[in-house]
């Protein structure tokens, strides 16, 4: 097949670089049933409010590419992307309550989530030993135990000079609010694979996690999905 | 073969004119030698001919090229990336070499006699995807043979280690298989800088042999010095060849040989005899189809 010569040859190879072409010619016109586009769902489903760069970095692909089936994604309703702190963040449809983008998008920070780690594991260290424990300066401790008490993760007790931090319920109530998501979540996702023509058949699921096969034609897959951000985030 | 402008200011004349239409060049160049300048400012001179542009960046992200594109003075790209006549696309090397084996050929079927530019740069990360040497330069030859289909190709190669002899595994492969290969030698000595380009090679072309002292301006990027280098273009050594070979070997080669010896003869020029005594050309070619 020939086409027009003169226009659109950087556009067409575009196509191909993206993985759109590749698709079209396997008769895969859904979605989900591409496998990279599988991988960072199940990897936002993980991670919600992971911004670009976090998803492009995890998963070993491009930043073009990943932005590219994300907007797919996006597109046919799979996933939402908010702006949180002037960065754009995605999150599966429906999988976190919308007031909790700014205490994931925090846990998605590398850096964040160590000190979070750190604090809930040896409850009770000062702004300096976190920092030395860390390795990193006072200020970028501060900066983060100020946002972690405005999220109400950590708070603060004074003990002489020292200022020492322990963890707070700011994440189980998170966990708390969130729980009956998870059900919802996974309902409707099933739903929705439902209506896109994937027979979605349900393989294990539970509080935590749902495993299904979805098929298109002759093209079948499993999605293995975790539906438990809160715990998950922090892995 | 058709010459086409290679958008870098006093290039043309020392390639005989410009680059070879659907060609491959290779670019090899140190780190701040003007390689991506060099790649931007070749894709822009076809973008200002109508023609239409591909830029694959292995490298830096497309951002920070258009950035600095836009910062050399070049505010037109944005148009150029808004109405699709130049398309940018950042890949990784693995990306890349994927993209090579499995989708080329149909894409080429589709797309050949685009008469784009196609800058891809630095072609580096691509050889790197590749472990066997021998898979590596069926790779890169799959690749420059395929791609001049679509249009006029340009790659660059980061030249790794200080020795500047081009010796070294990866730049070998692609300076065999590339149709031109130039050298951006770059050398800051002593808080100077030293840039010269030289042209290694180019088919079919009468290029340049010296080395071109060269430099990066903002706003018009790069420009090479001509230097010394004049193109001589006298004919006389070739015009008396011409005269003697009716005169004096008409009757003892064949026809068809002597036809055909003639043709070459017109394309030739006095450089092309330089240290060469006409007389004894003239006995070889004798001493060849003489029957005794």
């Amino acid at each position: 097949m020939r086409r027009s010569k003169s226009r659109g040859v950087g556009k067409a190879f575009e196509k191909v670089m993206l993985g759109g072409d590749d698709e079209e010619r396997a008769g895969l016109e859904s979605v989900l049933m591409s496998p990279v586009r599988q991988r960072l769902f199940a990897f936002l489903c993980r991670y919600p409010g992971s911004p670009l760069k976090t998803v492009s970095v995890a998963n070993d692909i491009s930043q073009s590419t990943a932005a590219w089936h994300l907007r797919q994604l996006v597109e046919s309703g799979y996933i939402n992307q908010r702006n949180v702190r002037n960065k754009v963040t995605y999150s599966p449809v429906g999988l976190v309550d919308e007031k909790d983008g700014e205490l994931l998008e925090l846990l998605n920070n590398e850096a964040a989530k160590k000190l979070f780690l750190t604090i809930l594991s040896q409850p009770g260290l000062s702004q300096r030993e976190l920092a030395k424990m860390l390795s990193t300066s006072d200020q970028s401790i501060l900066r983060l135990v100020k946002r972690m008490e405005g999220l109400d993760l950590i708070s603060r007790t004074t003990d002489g000079r020292f200022v020492r931090y322990f963890p707070s319920d700011g994440l189980k109530r998170a966990k708390d609010r969130n729980y009956k998501r998870g059900k919802e979540f996974r309902k409707d996702i099933l739903r929705k694979l439902e209506t896109d023509g994937l027979e979605p058949k349900v393989v294990r699921q539970s509080d935590t996690e749902l495993m299904v096969e979805i098929q298109r034609s002759r093209f079948k897959s499993v999605l293995d999905l975790s539906v438990d951000p809160f715990r998950t985030v922090l892995e | 073969m058709k010459k086409i402008k290679s958008g870098i200011y006093g290039l043309n004349p020392l390639l005989d004119g410009g680059m070879n239409e659907n060609s491959t060049t290779v670019v090899i160049g140190a780190s701040g030698a003007g390689k991506t300048t060099f790649a931007t400012q070749f894709v822009r001179r076809g973008l200002e001919a109508g023609q239409e542009g591909i830029f694959v960046s292995l490298d830096e992200n497309k951002d920070e090229i258009i950035r600095e594109a836009i910062e050399m003075g070049w505010r037109e790209i944005l148009d150029y990336l808004d109405n699709e006549k130049l398309v940018f696309i950042d890949a990784s090397g693995k990306e890349f070499s994927s993209f090579i084996k499995k989708e080329l050929p149909s894409f080429v079927a589709d797309w050949g006699g685009s008469n784009a530019r196609i800058s891809i740069d630095p072609l580096t990360p691509v050889m790197w995807s590749v472990q066997d040497q021998y898979e590596r330069r069926d790779l890169i030859g799959f690749l420059l043979k395929q791609a001049r289909k679509v249009g006029t190709v340009l790659c660059t190669l980061e030249e790794h280690g200080s020795s500047g002899d081009l010796s070294g595994p990866e730049t070998i492969i692609p300076m065999y298989l590339a149709d031109c290969v130039v050298h951006l030698r770059y050398r800051p000595v002593d808080g100077a800088v030293g840039r010269t380009l030289k042209i290694v090679k180019c088919r079919s072309s009468k290029h340049s042999d010296l080395a071109h002292p060269y430099r990066i301006i903002k706003g018009l990027g790069l420009i090479v010095e001509r230097g010394n280098y004049k193109k001589v273009e006298t004919k006389k050594i070739p015009d008396k060849l011409r005269e003697d070979f009716k005169k004096i070997v008409g009757n003892k080669i064949p026809p068809h040989v002597m036809a055909r010896l003639s043709r070459a003869l017109k394309e030739l020029t006095d450089d092309d005899f330089e240290g060469i005594k006409a007389s004894e050309i003239i006995e070889d070619i004798i001493e060849e189809y003489e029957k005794k």
